[in-house]
């Protein structure tokens, strides 16, 4: 009888053991994840506040006159102009660009280019 | 003799034989016997265990549970309340503006101030002179006066760089301390100087958007939302300086309106400045004409005079005024200028800008009517709704001084003085098919009433008339080709301490386009403008503010996906001419 007592005890203590280390693992993992989320709330404050920052420095980066200037710069592009804007059905027909064969001949594949866009 | 003894609670009878030997049992006093005891004493031990067993193995069960098999099922409501907050909040404590686009227009930057307790000061010649060395914009002088302040606190210097907070930290004064601070950045500088206004160094509003949407901005980090669109802005501003510059101008004024909903699409006022500078000395570059610029606007208000003779209907479009010779009123006498003398139609007296047949039709309508319609139109009270602190109330007579005198001077735009803000909302109502709507310069802005101020079939003939003012009368300088402009012209005397001024003029052009379906209104005002070669030797509006007018809408017309309406086969000719196909 005082085996089995003796064995049960054991196991129980056993049991408290396992129990204590596996509770003690326990809250190590969550002390460490809540570290982590701690790391990952501060990170995201980090990031958005650069962000925040970025969209300051964007803003000034695309400033009309700044991107005016460069374009002119590198691109040579200017303002859109009225008469750049076109309506389809001001296309000329393929007809019409045969009548002056040189200049088609120079402007071949601008003019190829417009006979053949959609209508 | 039978001796009754009561031993017990319940039933206490007892016999007793004299010589009867007396049988003692503990159990009828309620005491155990000792085997029995320590049996309960047992039994009781083992209850408790089992139930410590018990509740110990559901724990036992419930952790390996959890931890090893399911993990813990939560319903929606609780995975909400459990879950790991992420906090995803805004490092700044006032909220963005920006444009319709969502460009970033103001913003609050995170920034370190640079504090001290002078008391705890001990080496503060020492600090003064390195700090000095850091920030050179702040004397010696200033840097000890501060850390030797008999005070518990002072701030050195506010707003510091992270490399400027490095190079203090590098210095190793734990004397010095830093507070974590915000500081308000405008990224395009004087693009909307007029507009957004100022913060002061606490960050609280004082002028502008800043000031009267303080509440707004100070109480919530969400973006606020602006009507203007920072392309045409850009656009307006440059064409003004332009301007301002080719005609040796005080200033330059001009407002871009969506026609139907009062949407300012850009306000711009030069000169200006630059927001991040805080030049708060300068009031004259501060001033907003657009908003704040009372004055007189002359000829533009006989769109106002004629819409309301129509409208009335006691003048018919096809009515002739005789403009022969100059109206005398009075001790007053009514004259044109450069107006052809002879009988002027409705139209004409557009085209020609006649003060005299705008004067005669004023007059038919008469005063009280007049009165009622400008009333309508918002030209006697400050203009409502618009979030743009700084702005001006009209100047006009009461309505005893109102003579037939004003009634007259009125219909082309003197003897009241409006801001160019009260002229283009009036003018967009007219245009718009006969709606006034309060402006407004933020996308969020409500409670803003619209009204009926004159009839569709009015505002109709109104965009006809107007046409032909473009067309073939004084604003023929802002005749784009494709985009139906329609508008008016107006030069006024400058007044200046109360007296007009012979040779200083203010110009005005009030226009929208397109014709057949008005979308945007513009107005722009140069203030001063001189005469030069280019304008042999005028300085009315059709020479200054007019071309000027058609500049800004050539350029912003395509940004702003209105379609130029062409002749397809001019068009097309055009395109042929331009590849030498045709001659």
């Amino acid at each position: 009888m005082s085996n089995v007592k003796t064995a049960i005890s054991v196991l129980w203590i056993m049991f408290t053991f396992v129990i204590g280390a596996y509770y003690f693992v326990l809250t190590n993992d969550v002390q460490n994840l809540e570290k982590e989320l701690a790391q990952i709330n501060s990170d995201i404050r980090n990031d958005i506040r650069d962000i925040h920052i970025l969209e300051a420095d964007w803003s000034e980066l695309n400033n009309p006159e700044r991107l005016k200037s460069l374009a002119g710069k590198y691109i040579s592009l200017d303002f859109i102009k009225p008469e750049q804007i076109i309506n389809y059905s001001a296309l000329p027909l393929e007809g019409e660009l045969f009548e002056n064969p040189t200049m088609f001949a120079k402007n071949k594949d601008s003019l190829r280019i417009l006979a053949n866009s959609e209508r | 003799m039978v001796l009754k003894l009561s031993l017990s609670k319940k039933k206490p009878t007892f016999s007793y034989v004299p010589g009867q030997e007396i049988y003692f049992s503990p159990s009828r006093f309620g005491w155990e016997t000792e085997d029995k005891s320590v049996n309960i004493c047992r039994s009781r031990i083992m209850l408790v265990i089992a139930i410590f067993v018990i509740i110990y193995s559901i724990i036992i069960f419930r952790i390996f549970n959890v931890c090893l098999v399911d993990g813990i099922q939560f319903d929606k409501e609780e995975i909400t309340y459990y879950r790991p907050k992420i906090r995803a909040s805004s490092p700044v404590h006032r909220a963005n503006i920006t444009d319709r686009n969502g460009v970033v227009v103001a913003t609050n930057l995170p920034t370190v101030n640079l504090l001290c307790n002078p008391k705890k000061v001990s080496n503060a010649e020492e600090i003064a002179k390195k700090l000095h060395n850091i920030f050179n914009d702040i004397s010696y002088d200033v840097f000890l006066e501060k850390l030797t302040k008999k005070s518990s606190f002072a701030y050195l210097k506010r707003n510091i760089s992270p490399f400027q907070q490095a190079k203090v930290n590098a210095l190793g004064f734990p004397e010095l301390e830093f507070e974590e601070s915000e500081t308000r950045v405008y990224p395009q500088k004087e693009l909307l100087a007029h507009v957004l206004g100022n913060t002061d160094i606490d960050n609280i509003g004082i002028s502008g958007l800043e000031k009267s949407l303080n509440n707004r901005l100070s109480s919530s980090t969400k973006d606020l939302q602006l009507t203007i669109d920072l392309g045409v802005q850009y656009a307006i501003r440059d064409e003004l300086i332009k301007a301002k510059e080719k005609f040796m101008a005080e200033r330059a004024t001009a407002i871009l309106m969506d026609i139907k909903t009062s949407e300012i699409i850009a306000l711009s006022s030069v000169p200006d400045y630059d927001l991040n500078k805080r030049d708060f000395k300068n009031k004259d570059i501060k001033f907003n004409f657009a908003t704040q610029g009372v004055y007189e606007a002359g000829s533009v208000f006989k769109v106002f005079n004629t819409a309301l003779g129509l409208d009335s209907g006691k003048i018919k479009i096809t009515d002739r005024f005789d403009a022969r010779k100059p109206l005398k009123m009075g001790r007053f006498k009514i004259t044109d200028y450069r107006v052809p003398p002879k009988w002027l139609s409705v139209g004409e007296t557009l085209i020609h800008s006649s003060n005299i047949a705008s004067a005669q039709m004023a007059l038919k309508v008469g005063k009280d009517l007049q009165i009622r319609f400008f009333k309508n139109l918002g030209l006697f009270e400050k203009i409502k709704n618009l979030e743009i602190n700084e702005r001006e109330i009209p100047i006009y007579r009461s309505e005893k001084q109102w003579q037939e005198h004003t009634v007259a001077t009125t219909a082309y735009g003197y003897g009241i003085s409006v801001t160019p803000i009260h002229i283009i909302t009036a003018f967009s109502s007219i245009l718009n098919g006969g709606i006034y709507t309060p402006p407004t310069i933020i996308r969020e802005s409500s409670n803003r009433e619209s009204k009926r101020v004159i009839s569709m079939q009015t505002s109709l003939d109104m965009r006809k008339l107007l046409r032909e003012v473009v067309i073939q009368g004084s604003a023929k300088n802002a005749n784009i080709e494709g985009y139906e402009v329609v508008g008016k012209t107006g030069t006024a005397n400058k007044i200046v301490n109360g007296k007009y001024i012979k040779g200083k003029n203010v110009t005005s052009f009030v226009s929208a386009f397109p014709a057949s379906d008005p979308k945007y209104s513009l107005m722009v005002i140069i203030d001063d403008p001189k005469p030069i070669k280019e304008t042999y030797g005028y300085v009315t509006s059709g020479w200054n503010a007019c071309p000027t007018g058609g500049k800004i809408i050539s350029r912003v017309a395509p940004q702003l996906n209105v379609k130029p309406n062409f002749d397809v086969s001019v068009q097309r000719e055009n395109l042929l001419k331009n590849f030498g196909i045709k001659n």
